[in-house]
């Protein structure tokens, strides 16, 4: 009776894996510790997309202490597959991609009107130039003479 | 609806149009006599490619790699299973985003699809908060043009800068809409009952502990490496 109570002890100690799988769940079960029988959905989403014998290779191949993430990123990657069953994670990869399109397109117009702004106010700080001198223009009676500059207040100066 | 337009934004691969997948040779059940070598898919897995190959159209055999990667990833059995629930149109989309992924989670073995989710997300979050600042900082500069055209207005005497052509009303404001649509079309292509909702959103988002997305999945702190097994009823 004991053997058979240990036999009942370690299948009620299965795995979500183990226990989806009908199978007996071995102590070195290497999906056991990222597929918990509390969390069942967990797994039957990773064995729906990936399938389980595919899951467990990939772990293997991996060093122990990045199994965690490898599992939770293959959980939430079948998550995605089985909510969008034709793109998937690829969906949020456009979704997001468009939307920093879109963001981008949008920061380089805002930066654009602060430049106008900022433009304006250079402009404004700047000192207006100084009026522009004319040389002094040579008339026909050579550089010594040269025209009576039109004074209206005096019609009669050139006369002097 | 999912449509096939998204095609495009993806590391597609070939059209589906370029693979014929009669088999000539034993006993050629079509009319064709056109020789074609069988498809990607039945060509890695030995077998003969038949008239409603379901991969044929999708693994052409100029590109093995394609069908190896998502073989790899996925099996031929569960693609077999996702592509025959799906309708007809959605199938090339459905394929080149499993070979898509296929292909990172080969490059990434630990985060596949989901680290290039991560850094995108990332980037987002950086141009959404570069693009606040920028938002403050234009709103600094047209508060401070308004008030100098209040000043001008009220004062005429001074020197005005008010005909500078630069008014409110002029400037593109920065509008939701392009945002919304853009979601909203990858709602669409999404083609499931809106699949991309917030929490879907927020699942991609919440990926820098992998503890969350909106699921209520094991913890990585619980999951001890495989050295020791969680408690367990």
């Amino acid at each position: 009776m004991s053997s058979s109570n240990s036999v009942e002890g370690s299948y009620s100690k299965r795995c979500a894996a183990c226990k989806h799988l009908r199978r007996r769940c071995a102590e070195d079960c290497v999906l056991a510790p990222y597929f918990p029988a509390t969390h069942p959905e967990r797994f039957e989403c990773v064995h729906k997309i990936f399938g389980a014998g595919n899951v467990a290779r990939m772990l293997k191949t991996l060093p122990v202490q990045e199994r965690a993430q490898a599992a939770d990123s293959l959980s939430a990657e079948a998550y995605w597959r089985v909510r969008d069953p034709v793109y998937g994670s690829t969906g949020i990869v456009i979704q997001t991609n468009q939307e920093i399109s879109a963001t981008q397109c949008e920061l380089a117009k805002i930066r654009a009107q602060i430049s106008m702004y900022e433009a304006r106010r250079a402009s404004e700080q700047q000192p207006p130039p100084p009026p522009a001198v004319l040389p002094q223009q040579q008339g026909p009676l050579g550089p010594q003479e040269s025209m009576p500059m039109f004074e209206p207040n005096d019609p009669f100066n050139f006369l002097n | 609806m999912a449509t096939s337009h998204n095609s495009s934004l993806l590391m597609a691969s070939t059209s589906s149009n370029s693979c014929n997948s009669t088999i000539t040779g034993t006993g050629s059940l079509s009319g064709s006599n056109t020789t074609s070598s069988p498809c990607a898919a039945c060509k890695f897995l030995r077998r003969k490619c038949q008239p409603d190959c379901v991969f044929a159209p999708y693994f052409p055999p100029d590109n093995p790699t394609k069908f190896q990667n998502v073989h790899k990833v996925f099996g031929a059995s569960n693609v077999t299973k996702l592509l025959n629930d799906l309708q007809p149109y959605q199938r090339e989309d459905a394929v080149n985003s499993l070979a898509y992924e296929a292909d990172m989670r080969l490059r990434d073995p630990v985060y596949g699809c989901v680290g290039v989710i991560s850094v995108l997300q990332h980037e987002l979050r950086q141009l959404q908060l570069d693009l606040l600042r920028a938002r403050a900082e234009l709103s600094r500069y047209e508060a401070a043009a308004s008030a100098a055209n209040l000043i001008g207005n009220t004062s005429p005497g001074l020197a005005l800068h008010a005909g500078t052509g630069f008014g409110h009303e002029q400037f593109f404001h920065p509008q939701n809409g392009i945002h919304h649509h853009a979601m909203l079309r990858g709602l669409e292509t999404g083609g499931v009952n809106g699949a991309y909702n917030d929490s879907g959103l927020a699942a991609a988002i919440g990926f820098g502990s992998l503890a969350s997305g909106g699921l209520q999945f094991l913890k990585p702190s619980t999951a001890a490496g495989g050295e020791e097994r969680p408690s367990q009823v």
